[in-house]
């Protein structure tokens, strides 16, 4: 209980103190992309969940033997990229296979799903220096995170587009400015220095 | 002015505007001069600020639109009385291009526009925006000295000690803060009288304290019970937010149970932001996170109001049929619990199209009948007889 | 597959289609980390290296290769491409380019190498594709460097480590939300710029 207990404390501190697009900043463009439609931002969140999870816990074995080689840095791309391409292909033959309805609807964006900041950055977020508990919290967080910024931003999505807002705001700009004071929101849990 | 009449948007602004400028007197008797300076800066920059970007905009400025004033006096009321006057100014055209004219003015603004500046000061000039004049020090306008400087009373809050404050001190506001927020008496009069003229929501006022209050006294940071309550409830900006910021009438659910869900919401992350936070100002970034999650609260209680009465009124409709020994139609599939006086037999449905013979017609019809020769050829000789 | 060539105004990368203010494709790093002018210009000889290189070695894989597989190829190209420039960055600036921490090796999967190129580049010639490419790369730095000057003279007042006399120093520049902000602000400016004349921004409701 006292390890479920710490791995959901983590995930939660992950969610809000260090969202993954809010205060990383990764993978905004895709939640922005994502959240257009609401059936895409579920397919997306599915889609990352699954990526990040397995991709996280296969890094997790592979960070433990080669995270002590200092040009590590230099090829941890490399090895994440491989590391995930090895669970999309996995992910798309099972869908194919077994989910083939699941599979047309998804077809046109799982590449896209899977090949951007917020996965990679999540892998590498996890990095850090952690145990098993951390990647598992962080595996968990992690996209969580991203679910909840692509729910602010789909609730919000009407209005950020509407008529309302000067032409010259309307669209990216003001939504960049929005994801700015969410961003900003966050900072209650931090301490300023004063 | 009848209670009962609805009011317009522009009467709540005004109503509000009403009774948050008596909270200048208490801020005069105690913060002095510097206090009117501060709403009088806000006032002004905010009034010259929405003229230049109205017009920028191409839109008609509206010397009476009360909301203008609301947010420049309430923002002038969160801050402290000695706050440099030029990061006033600046608040104010934060407040006003990015929280109001950049999502489209007053019909389309998602974060309170006060909240929002206030908790960019916060985070951005801490220093300025969470150190607060000792009462009784009254500073000359302009100049500060800062030996005389202390944090408000969440800050001792959070280090796990109840601040010394005895009670009529808490309720008249004799503790520093923000110059428009201490004097606990004074805004619980203003949140009845408001309440009472249908200006501010019940709901979500009462949701909003009833949370933190229960909070504080479930899982107290400091001191227990009501002390712990009463306390959370007077730091912060809590009273003065939950009354004037948090009941802007743009931003205010339209549903009875949306509104509470808001309040609850404001209060809980209030709560947890101040638990596990460790930055003043709580209420604020609640109050913002708590905008941004219940932009679309209206649809979803309406869409969880229809789902219920069209399911629950389907049920009642086939129970009440069936009770009535009515057989419900094949396409309705729902189980229901029947009492065991009734006995429920249905034919095996299967899969194979049957098809049905007409009815056979138990009367002759009328060319039978005149083929029979059991009525008249003509009508005439029908209606003659 | 697809192979068909389409026309396109080599100017967009500047500005109407700038991968920061207009986009917002690679937007991510400057608003995480571009805080000072050194870090961006560090940011953009890392992006403009990675990205060019990407585009043009991935433009040799066979188009008959179904997307969603030419996507994880291009991204096994961009994270190989991705060890040389990263030694090459460590080398002529170390200091700044452990600075830039992880969002160097995320370049690699920037959207501009991944969607762009299937999108617009791979529709070009070799030598257009080269030039469109580095105009893009070219209006990513100018974006970057415009955000990392305003950014470090409000943070630190200073310019390139040189101390600016200002009053006004607000550390929270130097914050991811205030990233944003600025580039939302900038992008609206962009917008204004490049659309002075256009009658749609002219008929807003009255």
């Amino acid at each position: 209980m006292n390890f479920l207990s710490y791995v959901i404390s983590i995930a939660i501190f992950t969610i809000l103190a260090q969202n993954i697009v809010f205060q990383s900043v990764f993978g905004f463009n895709i939640v922005v992309y994502a959240a257009q439609k609401r059936s895409r931002m579920a397919a997306f969140s599915l889609i990352i969940f699954i990526t990040v999870f397995f991709s996280s816990m296969l890094s997790s074995a592979v960070d433990y033997f080669i995270r002590d080689n200092s040009s590590y840095y230099i090829y941890m791309p490399l090895v994440y990229i491989v590391i995930i391409s090895f669970v999309y292909f996995s992910a798309l033959y099972i869908m194919w296979r077994f989910f083939p309805k699941f599979y047309s609807r998804i077809k046109n964006y799982v590449h896209i799903a899977v090949y951007n900041c917020a996965v990679l950055g999540s892998l590498m977020i996890n990095n850090i220096g952690n145990g098993f508990a951390e990647y598992l919290a962080f595996s968990v967080g992690l996209p969580l995170g991203f679910i909840i910024a692509g729910y602010l931003l789909l609730a919000a999505a009407k209005r950020l587009n509407s008529e309302e807002v000067p032409a010259a705001f309307r669209g990216y700009p003001i939504t960049m400015v929005y994801a700015g004071i969410i961003s900003m929101a966050f900072y209650a849990l931090y301490e300023y220095t004063l | 002015m009848s209670l009962n009449k609805i009011k317009t948007t522009n009467e709540k602004y005004r109503d509000q505007l009403l009774f948050m400028a008596t909270l200048i007197v208490p801020a005069y008797i105690f913060y002095g001069i510097n206090a009117v300076v501060q709403v009088v800066v806000s006032l002004s920059s905010a009034f010259i600020i929405d003229y230049i970007f109205t017009k920028i905009r191409g839109k008609k400025f509206y010397f009476t639109d009360a909301s203008l004033y609301v947010y420049a006096l309430a923002f002038a009321l969160l801050l402290p009385s000695d706050f440099p006057i030029y990061l006033n100014i600046f608040g104010v055209i934060i407040m006003i291009a990015l929280g109001k004219h950049a999502f489209g003015g007053n019909k389309n603004y998602i974060f309170s526009p006060i909240a929002l500046a206030a908790v960019f000061l916060i985070v951005s000039f801490p220093g300025d925006m969470l150190f607060y004049p000792k009462n009784d020090s009254l500073f000359p306008v302009f100049k500060t000295n800062s030996s005389e400087l202390e944090r408000g009373i969440e800050n001792i809050l959070s280090l796990g000690t109840l601040p010394p404050i005895d009670k009529l001190d808490l309720l008249i506001g004799n503790f520093s803060g923000a110059i428009g927020t201490t004097c606990v008496l004074v805004l619980a009069v203003c949140a009845l009288s408001l309440v009472i003229r249908k200006s501010i929501s019940f709901t979500m006022t009462a949701t909003t304290v009833l949370t933190i209050s229960a909070y504080a006294w479930l899982f107290p940071r400091a001191g227990e019970g009501v002390k712990s309550a009463a306390f959370e409830l007077a730091a912060g900006f809590v009273l003065f937010g939950t009354v004037f910021l948090a009941n802007d009438p743009q931003l205010l659910p339209k549903t009875r149970a949306g509104r509470g869900i808001y309040g609850f919401l404001l209060g809980l992350i209030t709560m947890i932001f101040r638990t596990f936070g460790k930055a003043d100002g709580a209420f604020l970034f609640a109050l913002l996170f708590a905008n941004a999650i219940c932009i679309n609260v209206d649809s979803f209680v309406m869409s969880i109001s229809d789902w219920m009465a069209t399911y629950l009124a389907s049920f009642e409709r086939l129970r009440s049929q069936t009770l009535k020994d009515n057989l419900p139609k094949a396409e309705d599939t729902q189980e229901i619990d029947l009492p065991k006086v009734i006995k429920y037999d249905t034919p095996e449905v299967k899969s194979e199209v049957i098809p049905i013979e007409p009815p056979k017609k138990a009367s002759e019809s009328i060319d039978d009948k005149k083929r029979n020769g059991n009525i008249a050829h003509s009508k005439e000789d029908e209606h003659g007889q | 597959m697809d192979n068909k060539k389409i026309s396109v105004n080599l100017t967009d990368g500047l500005f109407r289609q700038n991968v920061v203010v207009s986009s917002g494709l690679a937007a991510f790093p400057v608003i995480a980390i571009v805080t000072t002018l050194k870090n961006a210009i560090v940011l953009s000889v890392g992006f403009t290296l990675i990205t060019v290189l990407s585009v043009i070695v991935s433009s040799f894989i066979s188009r008959k290769i179904i997307y969603a597989m030419r996507i994880a190829l291009f991204s096994l190209v961009s994270s190989v491409i991705y060890i040389p420039v990263a030694l090459f960055l460590r080398a002529v600036f170390p200091s700044v380019s452990v600075n830039l921490g992880m969002y160097l090796p995320i370049l690699v999967v920037n959207s501009v190498i991944l969607s762009k190129s299937e999108s617009r580049f791979h529709h070009l010639s070799k030598a257009m594709m080269s030039f469109d490419v580095l105009i893009f790369c070219f209006g990513f730095s100018l974006a970057a460097m415009l955000v990392g000057a305003i950014r470090e003279v409000v943070a630190y007042n200073t310019i390139f480590d040189y101390k600016i006399n200002m009053n006004f120093e607000m550390a929270s520049a130097a914050q991811p939300f205030f990233g944003f902000i600025l580039i939302g602000c900038l992008s609206a400016l962009t917008r204004l710029i490049i659309h002075k004349n256009n009658p749609k921004l002219s008929k807003e409701k009255k």
